[in-house]
This record gives C-alpha cells, sequence and structure tokens, in this order.
C-alpha cells in the first residue's frame, strides 16, 4: 500500500484509517494487542509544511508527555550517546561503532559523497549495528534501519525504511527526525529539501490507543 | 571560543568550583606539571642541575602562567568565570559564575560546520514545573530528598564480587555517595566471608558506618549463607556487628524457609546474637524475590524480579547499577481526607505523580553524564545501560488504616490505579522508544519509613507482637499478616513485614516461627524484631529456654 500525501497530518490520519481498517490483529511479545499492515509506504511531498502538526494533536489529547520537539531534532542530529537513552539515532549517523572508530556516515559520507556524485545512488545511512543489536537478549534496537539520499534536479529526496513503527505515537517524531536529517544534508549541499518518504516494514497500532486515535479522526 | 578557554570551563565541568590555576594550567597544558614537577625536585635538592637550567624551567612556567591568565582574564570579561580567593601561598582560585537555573552554551569552534553540535553545557540543575506541587503545598505529597531531587539517583547496587578487596569496595562505594542521595546495596557481601579476617571485615563495615552517618546514607550488605563462606568468621562479625551497635549499614540474610531448615544451628546463633543486641534479623525469602533488596532512609529497595532474571546475562559485566532514580512520598491519611475516597482523583493524582517523575527523569537524562560519572567510571567499560532496571518510587505512609472497610477500599484503589500507572509508563516507553530515543520509565510503589521525611503525619502503626509459633495460628495474626502479603503483592517496589518477639526467645521456637512466615506467606523481607523482649538476655538464658522446650 502506498499513502501519497502533500503534508504530514494527511498522510498520518490516511495511514492510521488504513491501519485500523485492513490491519490484522496479532499480540506481541509484551502481550499487547497490535493492528498491523506489513510493508506500508507513505510518501510526503512537502514535509516542511507543518511537520510538527501530527505531534501537536496528540499533544492535544493532555494524556501522555510527548518528548519537546527539540529533544526529538537533537537525538538525531546529536553525536553523543546520553546516558539514559540505550542509543540515539544521532550517535549512530554521526558516531556510528565500529571497533575502537566512530564513523560519521553524514559528514564523512553522505555529504561529500553527493557532492562529489549528485547523481549517486549510494548515498545510506545504516542504524542497524549488529554487533550491537543482533543479540538474541537484546531489547532496545534502532527503529529505522536505513535513510536514503537521493539528490534529484538539485531537490534532495529521503527514503526512511523502519522496520518497526507504531504509527499514532512512533511515526510523527520519525517524521520530524528524518526530516530534520534531510534539512541539515540539504544546507551542506545548498540544494532544496525535497519529499520525505517512509517504508514502515511492520506498520501497526496498540489496541489500547483505539479510542485515542479514534478521537484525532474524528477531528 | 579559543581551545584553551573551551579546556578551562571543561575543568569546571569536572570538578565544580574553586579551581586553582596550578591544577587549571595542569589540566589545560600537561606539560606544565612535569616542569613543576622538576623545579619542586630540584629545589629539594633530588635533583642536581645548574642554576640556568632551574631559571629556564622557571621562566617557562612562567609563560606558561601568563599564557592561561590570559584566557582566564578572558572568560571573566565575558562573564563566565569569577574569582573567589587567594590560597595562602597566594595562588588564585575561580569558580564559575553562575546561579541556580543557569546554564553556559558555548559553541566550540566558531563558524565551524559542526558547531552547531559540539556544545560545552555547564549548570545547575533546574527543577522543571511539575504538576505535583498543589498536593506539596497541601502536604499529601513530599519530594523525597527534594534539593537533589534531580541531580542523584536513590540507590544503586554494587556487585560486591566484582571487587577484588575490601579496600576497592570500600573507596567505591564513598565516591558513589555524590551521586546518591538514599541508599547502596552490596549485593554478594558473602564474597569477603572467606579470605578477609575478622578485623579487615569490621574495620571496613565501621569504616562505612561512619562515612554513611556523616554524609546521611545508608547501605545494606547482602549476604547468602549458602555461597562458600567461613561460617565462625560470619559468626564473629555478627557479634562485633551488634556490639559495635552499627546503625547505618545494614545486614540483609539471602534466605528461603528450606534454607533456613537446612541451616538451623547457623541461624539459632544469629538470631541469639541479634536477640541479645535487641535489634531486628532481616531475612529475604529468595524464592519470593531472588532480586536484591535494601534498606534505605525513605524505605526498603528492590529490583523488579522479572526483569533481574530477564537481564542477568545482559549485566553479569556491571559493577553497578542504578535501582531508583526519584522518590515521591504520599501521605495516605492526608490524601483520603482530601479526596473522600474518590477514585477519579486517586486516579488522576498518581498520574500527575507520574507525569512530574517522567518530568524529573527528563531533566536528570540530559546531564547524565555530568552527575553520574562516578558511575561510569566504576562500570567502565561497560558504561552503557546501568539504569536498565532502575525505577521510580511512590511510598505511601500512614496506609495501614484501622477501619478494615477503608483498608480494603484503598487497597483496591491501590491496585487499580497500579495498572494504569503501569499502563501510562509503558506508552511513555513506548512514544521514547518510537521516537528513537529509547529509555526506560517505570514507576514502583512501596512502604515509606518514617525519617524519610520529617513532613509526614504522625505514625498510626500497630505492632504485630507475637509471644509464641501458637500466636501464628490465631485468627487475627493470620489475618494481619494476609493483608500484610495483599500489601507486599501491591508493592513491587519494596515492603518490610515486622513481627515482634513480645517474650522470652525460644531458639527452636524462633526457627520455627519463621519457617512457618516464610513457608506461608507470599512476604519477600520479614523483619524478625526482639526489641519488645523484656529484661537483658544472657547466654544462660538461651540455654534454659532451650531445655524448656525440650
Amino acid at each position: 500500500m502506498e499513502i501519497k500525501e502533500e503534508t504530514p497530518v494527511k498522510a498520518w490520519k490516511k495511514a492510521l484509517k488504513f491501519i485500523l481498517k485492513e490491519g490484522f490483529n496479532y499480540k506481541d511479545h509484551e502481550g499487547r494487542i497490535c493492528k498491523e499492515v506489513l510493508n506500508l509506504v507513505i510518501t510526503i511531498r512537502k514535509p516542511e509544511k507543518d511537520t510538527l502538526a501530527p505531534i501537536e494533536e496528540i499533544n492535544s489529547l493532555r494524556k501522555w508527555v510527548y518528548p519537546s520537539s527539540e529533544e526529538i531534532a537533537s537525538s538525531i542530529l546529536n553525536d553523543k550517546l546520553i546516558s539514559g537513552y540505550y542509543y540515539t539515532y544521532g550517535q549512530r549517523a554521526f558516531n556510528f561503532k565500529s571497533g575502537h572508530e566512530g564513523i560519521n556516515q553524514v559528514d564523512k559520507f553522505v555529504i561529500p559523497l553527493l557532492k562529489k556524485d549528485p547523481m549517486s545512488r549510494k548515498a545510506i545511512i545504516v542504524f542497524h549495528n549488529p554487533v550491537e543489536d543482533s543479540l538474541l537478549y537484546r531489547k532496545e534496537i534502532p527503529g529505522i534501519v536505513v535513510i536514503d539520499f537521493k539528490l534529484r534536479n538539485k531537490v534532495l529526496h529521503v527514503t526512511a525504511v523502519i522496520r518497526s513503527n507504531d504509527l499514532f505515537l512512533g511515526w510523527p517524531a520519525d517524521l520530524y527526525q528524518v526530516h530534520s536529517l534531510q534539512n541539515y544534508v540539504a544546507s551542506k549541499l545548498e540544494c532544496k529539501a525535497g519529499s520525505v518518504t517512509t517504508l514502515s516494514i511492520s506498520a501497526h497500532v496498540f489496541e489500547e490507543h483505539l479510542d485515542d486515535i479514534q478521537k484525532i479522526l474524528g477531528k | 571560543m579559543h581551545t584553551t578557554q573551551q579546556k578551562i570551563l571543561a575543568i569546571f565541568r569536572n570538578k565544580g568550583s574553586d579551581v586553582s590555576t596550578s591544577d587549571i594550567l595542569s589540566y589545560v597544558d600537561p606539560g606544565a606539571e612535569d616542569l613543576q614537577n622538576r623545579i619542586k625536585s630540584i629545589e629539594k635538592g633530588e635533583d642536581h642541575v645548574d642554576r640556568a637550567k632551574l631559571l629556564g624551567y622557571k621562566r617557562e612556567l612562567a609563560k606558561k602562567h601568563r599564557k592561561l591568565l590570559h584566557h582566564i582574564n578572558k572568560l571573566i570579561k565575558k562573564g563566565l568565570i569569577r574569582f573567589t580567593k587567594f590560597s595562602s601561598k597566594g595562588q588564585k582560585f575561580f569558580t564559575l559564575n553562575l546561579d541556580d537555573n543557569e546554564e553556559i552554551v558555548a559553541d566550540i569552534k566558531e563558524g565551524n560546520e559542526d558547531a552547531y553540535k559540539r556544545r560545552i553545557v555547564l549548570s545547575r540543575p533546574s527543577m522543571p514545573a511539575m504538576p505535583i506541587e498543589g498536593y506539596e503545598q497541601k502536604e499529601i505529597l513530599v519530594k523525597f530528598e527534594s534539593s537533589t531531587f534531580i541531580d542523584r539517583l536513590n540507590s544503586v547496587i554494587i556487585f560486591s564480587d566484582k571487587f577484588s578487596s575490601l579496600n576497592e569496595l570500600y573507596s567505591s562505594t564513598v565516591s558513589l555517595f555524590s551521586c546518591i542521595n538514599d541508599a547502596i546495596c552490596l549485593e554478594g557481601f558473602d564474597h569477603f566471608f572467606y579470605e578477609n579476617s575478622l578485623k579487615q571485615l569490621v574495620d571496613f563495615v565501621e569504616k562505612l558506618n561512619a562515612e554513611c552517618e556523616d554524609y546521611g546514607k545508608k547501605i545494606t550488605l547482602n549476604v547468602d549463607i549458602q555461597k562458600a563462606i567461613d561460617k565462625n568468621l560470619l559468626l564473629d562479625f555478627l557479634s562485633l556487628y551488634e556490639k559495635k551497635q552499627i546503625e547505618n549499614v545494614y545486614i540483609i540474610f539471602d534466605s528461603s524457609p528450606e534454607v533456613v531448615e537446612a541451616n538451623t544451628d547457623l541461624f539459632k546463633r544469629i538470631i541469639e546474637i541479634f536477640s541479645r543486641s535487641k535489634s531486628s534479623l532481616l531475612i529475604k525469602n529468595k524464592e519470593i524475590q531472588p532480586a536484591p533488596y535494601f534498606f534505605g532512609r525513605s524505605g526498603p529497595y528492590c529490583l523488579n524480579k522479572r526483569e533481574w532474571q530477564f537481564y542477568s546475562e545482559e549485566l553479569k559485566n556491571h559493577r553497578v547499577l542504578a535501582c531508583s532514580q526519584a522518590s515521591v512520598l504520599v501521605d495516605v491519611n492526608k490524601l483520603l481526607k482530601e479526596y473522600n475516597q474518590d477514585t477519579k482523583k486517586f486516579d488522576e493524582f498518581l498520574l500527575n505523580v507520574a507525569r512530574a517523575l517522567l518530568a524529573a527523569n527528563t531533566s536528570q537524562r540530559r546531564k547524565a553524564g555530568e552527575y553520574f560519572r562516578k558511575i561510569n567510571d566504576i562500570n567502565r567499560p561497560f558504561e552503557a545501560e546501568f539504569s536498565i532496571l532502575s525505577r521510580n518510587y511512590v511510598r505511601f505512609w500512614n496506609y495501614n488504616l484501622g477501619n478494615e472497610r477503608e483498608r480494603e477500599f484503598f487497597l483496591s484503589l491501590l491496585e487499580h490505579s497500579k495498572k494504569k500507572i503501569d499502563a501510562f509508563c509503558h506508552t511513555e516507553e513506548t512514544i521514547y522508544r518510537s521516537c528513537g530515543m529509547p529509555t526506560r520509565f517505570r514507576l514502583a510503589f512501596a512502604c515509606a519509613f518514617k525519617e524519610a521525611s520529617e513532613k509526614l503525619s504522625e505514625e498510626s502503626y500497630n505492632k504485630t507482637e507475637i509471644k509464641s509459633f501458637e500466636d501464628l495460628e490465631k485468627k487475627e495474626i493470620k489475618k494481619i499478616l494476609g493483608v500484610r502479603e495483599a500489601i507486599c503483592s501491591i508493592f513491587d517496589g519494596g515492603d518490610r513485614v515486622g513481627i515482634y518477639k513480645s517474650e522470652n526467645i525460644n531458639l527452636d521456637g524462633a526457627i520455627k516461627e519463621i519457617v512457618f512466615i516464610l513457608k506461608n506467606y507470599k512476604i519477600p523481607l520479614l523483619s524478625y524484631n526482639f526489641k519488645s523482649i523484656k529484661g537483658n538476655l544472657k547466654l544462660s538464658h538461651f540455654f534454659a529456654t532451650n531445655k524448656n522446650t525440650k
């Protein structure tokens, strides 16, 4: 299934409706009932337009505490692993652990690569680290597995592959993070930021949030 | 900002206030320390060199000092640091020019493309606005140790067997005092009852006790008597421990009804020692709770047993684990009076408590590297995930309501609210995980101790006294223990069930009582207390009572 919309909030609501309608139920490892569709593709043509609107809609429920937009963006733009977080996307992107060295996949690879060869198909950054994450007892591993950057006609399009994606509570933050990184790379390449596409391999919502989702969809 | 100025600010991040120019110079320019040492050894006559060389060294050092002072003056002009005092030798001392809740944010490499994400942040902790302040004003709720609510953990667990000596364990334990505001558990302390002398063990505990007294901490030694220990050494140690009236270091025996039954001789002697000093014998039933259990001023602490079992493999290399991040104390009497048994308001109250603790954790996490550097130092190279099992505590005070109906209502209210709170925590973890910032946020319910805060209302608990084994068969005692068992099942963060012996001690009878309670009630921690025994107990007394029972 592919959803194409101008703005994040429209795409988000359409995706939620689709999961509610087409998703199948199953119990996850924590005993929670999920409604899931596989391989949901969402493309937002203008991600810069009201990027934070889905988060604001969640906050309007006044039920949970959502991290601030500053905290969300810094977690993908900051290369340091902050104590208390099991991992951060920023650390994986800018300081990916490989032996004793940290690899800066953004500044030392994607940006120089696209400067040198704008049409390159190699500009990806990887978040999954098999050395740390492919362990049976590991509980927390990155949801975003890879982000791909394509520079076409001086516009930077980005695709994020997300292995497991809570479409209700997680996707709004994922989109904001991917878009923040897209803006950063685009500014370095002196080009425009284009579309953002997310491929959610497991796109799901939890049964316990169904009432809240209905409230959001009813707005 | 110049790199030297960045380095100067960094030293304040690590050392805090009042840093001398020599200390700053040693950090900023490692060669300066070498020069200082050379000058010192020449002046002491340990090193023979010509006068010209000495003057050369001094000139070089003076040059480095001048350069440093140039940068210090720049930082003073910028208002980032200030002069505090002269030492007796005329050396200048400086501190950060910060008030509470202020922070310095300095971009490194101005104009550099990396400047946006590399910053030095130096700050004093700030308390975010929390949706519990109204409850605090009504004294329904008290933040435990509010002055260090954010920048310290409540408690940590140190794994004793990861330390090669008592000295190493002692220095590491004491070094963590600045990171915690309540308690430390020395798990697996039995490890040291094998190769150490009695004197070493007693010295260790005495020193710790004194430090705890000065710094207001509590320490628990967890001892599993099934481990390879020298039992005579343990008994000699306990005798001295009791004699010296160690008040800040508790001992919890990691046991089970079967272990007590299989080691009756040892336990009889332990009971003898504790009853003579009229103190409490603390027994953890590891069949009910295999994870570490310990006490602080605020109350008991423990880890979630399922998580402990699940993560024990992953955590086997850690030397220190966080157990509790932040705690609040709830005065149940005042709470119920205020809300007049309104379940909705009670739920709302607890959700606000959870939101406040989440805000506290978020603030804490922002500077965790700075606050808990010493924990990371001890865990290196396994720094990550030291808080993987940590929880926040909601402690209840004066919940043992006299009226049976009120008590039942309160217990069902707690049970119902715990489910809601757990769901809230779960969702918050999902949100953070979904945002690519997976973190832990859990709340545990537990009892509070009177010493937790002066603001708590007058204690209204009844002691559960037993004279002999027959009392345990009485309907009223059975009921009390049943209620305590129910409370223990809700208080997943820990509870202490105290049984007071009110008559003379019969060692066989005492063993029988302990085994009976541990076998028949799901009580994780039993405090078998001898405070209510009248008169002084002498050794001959035990012989007499033992004879009587045969």
